[in-house]
């Protein structure tokens, strides 16, 4: 047994240069330069955000490219108590913060983002949501292009 | 053309949040030691060895290379795997199909995380994809009370029922000298007072993070028997995906469809019709509360929505009909790349007969199934005898 | 008992410094599609897929999420080996013995230019007593080329001729080996396979399949693999982690003798002179007389432009096609770690 164990601190960094790939690239800069979501459809009508070259469902290549949104429901929610540390920008997000899976109107997936409410009581599931957008010159051509979805509380009756 | 398969083996480390006393070589070491000797057995009885953990938690590239010597590989066939939550299963798996197929003879699987020696958090981003998903995450939490919310409002569970689950495997747990979080006097009460991590989900729903390891050594059938006084033989080794990305699977947790895709295929090939009657117990991977209530649904163990009303009627605790986790499941112990292994290990355990004060009576078939990555599922099947 | 698995379509992108206009995922299913094609099935004709990718160079925890559904495996199962992709292949083989799986898709997969070579490798390094000295694979291979000490017109040698039976690449002009800057003493730049971005997937089935699909069809007779132990308590100067495997192999292929036509695959240059030694080729020079007269890597080997995690199932590639050509048997190799601590072989036969 030993009576004061050895800690060694280290730090593992490692830096990647990713490829976005066509269809992200071509997602990226519609979403940056004209707030437009673009999805993939295949053959079957299966409509997919993220966009991607093949369809999971039919075993089959996507066919064409479909506009969806930007409107949206909100599907699963939740709201956040423990604090993140956003690993892309080393910033704490503030606690509570709401978080949810948002499927853009047209679309048969959904994504994850942030959601504009801290009373997971105001939220359910259906909730119609839509995009708030970060400035221009701060959109960099990723999902954080947006800066969360806002409730449309006025329009759920 | 295929030969029967059976678990001989199991060894552990007993699970805790923090291990300071040992490195990752020691701590693997610990749980391979304990396996083999269960048997007295050496390294000169272990043919090939299957490794499973989740390198960039630990920031160790390549381990199995590096552990070679911690476990007495130098010269043999050494497979690693990295499938997430999956792994330690999905080890298992390998090690059937490898003997199965006559490449090997005895596998020794082993699953392991030093969870304390990594970031949880940068660990869990790199589970993210890099292009979609990374820009806005909120940790595993985040994700998954989201998905429990789906469960919840179409099941109508209540926290008072999950809370049942985490009770039971708090309790269960102290009957397991390897598990972590042994609370013999939690109740219902507790669990839905404590901290409310991501609503709905409390800190007492949700699973611990653990340094641990666990061992099982598979045998080819004519070996089996010389090994083990009473073998657990595969009769089932099934792995289901989904699709690809977090928000693709709208309902993934009220409709796990690889769960239920695994059922299908694993349930047909060892002749399992009524789960709650032809199971004798099962250990199931349950990263929370309502997962396991959502999975007893997914399993057929009761009827879709009926997972909160299966728990009141008691029939999951240890004295019940199908007592699910008796080691005190994922809620009481979670080594990431051990866990699913530790499933298969502990049903392995039941149907030896060796499972000491958790041990259920009379088993003859038992479940184990691992969960991870994109809600993916290994399942496999368990008996005392040969299929 | 052993070879009832069979490779019926065979698909490999073209290697590339770097590839911009692809993520992995579009990238495999370049592979995956023209795979496909080749063995005239779809993509809903497949049972499952084994893959092969590293984490730490994908950048990416369970890695093999990224081609789930390109391979697929939507609703099927996908298990990922992490090793060279002859490994993938030596496990999809092993399923499909069993009679459980009936055709698989095995893709081995890299984009190395995403990746810090450096970063990646000095992860795989002891944390407590080696990672301070900041070491690399290039490190490593310097202090075994000087154990080693084949003289560099020798392993110069084995370069060009990589280059020259490369699919891919363009040969080298005389003296550029020599001439590229010092790395980890003595080994200079261009004895290293240079990194690239790639992507190789094979189809395997039974032999039912093989046979109603009614393509060219190659055997896979059997295979081995063994694991040396940790690079600082290896002979560098041996491999005999090389002949485990490749004996393993021979006897689960139930073939006496290893066959002529060995696709070697060798991050450097010095490494196919002691493979090629290990195999029991002779001397040195014999054995780079070999790599220029292509019995040894006849399509130059890793140093021909594969990344490390596809070299192993593009070799059995470059075998497979070979088999095609001429019958016979032929062997493919791969290896996984620091300085090759595991070898994998595969043996395959004309069907």
């Amino acid at each position: 047994m030993i009576d004061e164990p050895l800690r060694l601190k280290q730090q593992v960094t490692l830096e990647y240069r990713f490829a976005a790939g066509e269809y992200a690239s071509r997602f990226f800069r519609t979403l940056k330069e004209e707030q437009r979501f673009l999805a993939r459809r295949c053959p079957n009508g299966h409509v997919l955000l993220p966009p991607r070259p093949v369809c999971g469902l039919c075993n089959v290549a996507t066919a064409d490219w479909v506009e969806v949104g930007p409107r949206a429901t909100l599907g699963g929610y939740t709201v956040v108590y423990v604090p993140f540390t956003d690993p892309m920008t080393g910033e704490g997000r503030p606690v509570p913060y709401g978080f949810g899976l948002i499927r853009f109107d047209g679309c048969d997936t959904s994504v994850y983002h942030l959601v504009d409410e801290t009373d997971p009581h105001r939220l359910r599931i259906g909730l119609p949501v839509e995009p708030v957008w970060r400035d221009a010159s701060e959109r960099k051509g990723t999902f954080a292009d947006i800066r969360h979805f806002r409730p449309l509380y006025e329009e759920d009756a | 053309m295929r030969g029967a398969v059976a678990a001989v083996a199991v060894g552990q480390t007993d699970h805790v949040s923090r291990r300071l006393d040992v490195g990752i070589p020691e701590m693997v070491r610990e749980a391979v030691d304990r396996c083999l000797e269960t048997r007295d057995l050496t390294f000169a009885d272990v043919d090939a060895l299957v490794l499973g953990n989740m390198e960039m938690f630990e920031g160790v590239n390549l381990v199995e290379h590096w552990l070679v010597d911690a476990l007495g590989a130098a010269g043999k066939p050494v497979w690693k795997l990295n499938n997430g939550g999956t792994v330690g299963a999905s080890t298992a798996i390998a090690a059937y199909y490898l003997i199965a197929s006559g490449f090997h003879r005895r596998v020794l699987c082993v699953g392991f995380e030093k969870q304390s020696e990594g970031s949880a958090q940068s660990s869990i981003t790199t589970v993210g994809d890099p292009i979609w998903e990374r820009a806005v995450m909120a940790g595993a939490i985040g994700n998954f009370a989201a998905m429990t919310s789906v469960y919840v409002n179409e099941s109508g569970v209540t926290a008072e029922q999950a809370a049942r689950v985490a009770v039971k495997a708090r309790r269960n747990a102290c009957l397991n000298p390897h598990a972590q979080l042994k609370m013999p006097d939690l109740t219902v009460e507790d669990v839905l007072a404590s901290d409310m991590l991501a609503y709905p989900v409390r800190k007492l729903d949700f699973c611990p993070s653990s340094d641990g390891a666990c061992a099982v050594l598979f045998a080819a059938e004519d070996l089996a028997a010389s090994l083990a006084p009473k073998p657990a033989w595969i009769h089932a080794a099934v792995t289901a995906h989904d699709q690809q990305y977090m928000g693709d699977s709208p309902k993934r947790l009220a409709e796990m469809r690889s769960l239920i895709e695994a059922r299908r295929k694993g349930y047909a090939f060892a002749g399992i019709e009524d789960p709650v009657r032809d199971f004798d117990v099962a250990e199931i991977y349950e990263p929370a509360t309502y997962a396991e209530l959502a999975m007893y649904e997914c399993l057929g163990f009761c009827e879709q929505g009926g997972g909160g009303r299966f728990i009141d009627a008691g029939v999951p605790e240890l004295d019940g009909a199908l007592p699910v986790n008796p080691s005190g499941g994922v809620l009481s112990a979670n080594p990431v790349g051990a866990t699913a292994l530790i499933r298969v290990g502990e049903a392995a355990m039941q149907v030896m007969n060796e499972a000491g004060e958790h041990q259920i009576p009379n088993v003859r078939t038992a479940l184990a199934t691992g969960y991870g990555g994109n809600a993916w599922t290994d399942l496999l099947i368990l008996r005392t005898e040969k299929p | 008992m052993s070879g009832a698995a069979y490779i019926v379509g065979i698909a490999e992108t073209t290697p590339a410094a770097r590839r911009e206009d692809v993520n992995t995922t579009e990238l495999v299913w370049e592979a995956v599609s023209a795979a496909l094609d080749d063995a005239g099935i779809e993509l809903a004709d497949v049972g499952g897929a084994i893959t092969a990718s590293q984490d730490f160079w994908e950048g990416r925890t369970i890695s093999s999420m990224a081609v789930n559904e390109v391979c697929g495996a939507t609703f099927k199962s996908e298990s990922k080996i992490a090793a060279d992709g002859a490994l993938a292949l030596l496990y999809a083989s092993a399923r499909i013995e069993t009679g459980l799986d009936r055709l698989l898709l095995v893709a081995a997969h890299c984009m190395e230019s995403q990746a810090d070579p450096h970063a990646v490798e000095l992860a795989a390094f002891d944390p407590y007593v080696q990672r301070e000295l900041d070491p690399d694979e290039t490190v490593l291979a310097g202090l075994q080329a000087q154990l080693l000490d084949y003289p560099v017109a020798l392993r110069a040698r084995v370069v060009e001729a990589a280059r020259r039976r490369s699919p891919w690449l363009d040969p080298l002009p005389e003296g550029a080996v020599a001439a590229s800057p010092l790395t980890a003493s003595p080994l200079h730049a261009l004895e290293r396979a240079p990194l690239m971005d790639a992507a190789c997937v094979l189809v395997l089935c039974d032999a039912e399949t093989a046979a109603r699909l009614g393509r060219p069809a190659v055997r896979v007779a059997g295979g081995g693999t063994a694991t040396g132990r940790y690079w600082v308590d290896r002979d560098l100067t041996r491999a005999g982690e090389l002949r485990d495997a490749l004996d393993g192999a021979l006897h689960h292929a139930g073939w006496d003798d290893a066959p002529e036509h060995i696709e070697l695959s060798a991050t450097f240059a010095h490494q196919a002179i002691l493979f090629g030694r290990e195999l029991g080729l002779g001397s040195d020079a014999a054995v780079v007389d070999a790599l220029e007269q292509g019995r040894l890597a006849p399509t130059g080997g890793a140093l021909a432009g594969r990344p490390g995690v596809v070299a192993g199932l593009s070799a059995t590639a470059a075998c497979a096609r070979a088999l095609h050509e001429h019958g016979g048997r032929a062997l493919a190799h791969g290896t996984t770690g620091l300085l090759a601590q595991s070898h994998h072989f595969v043996c395959l036969e004309s069907a």
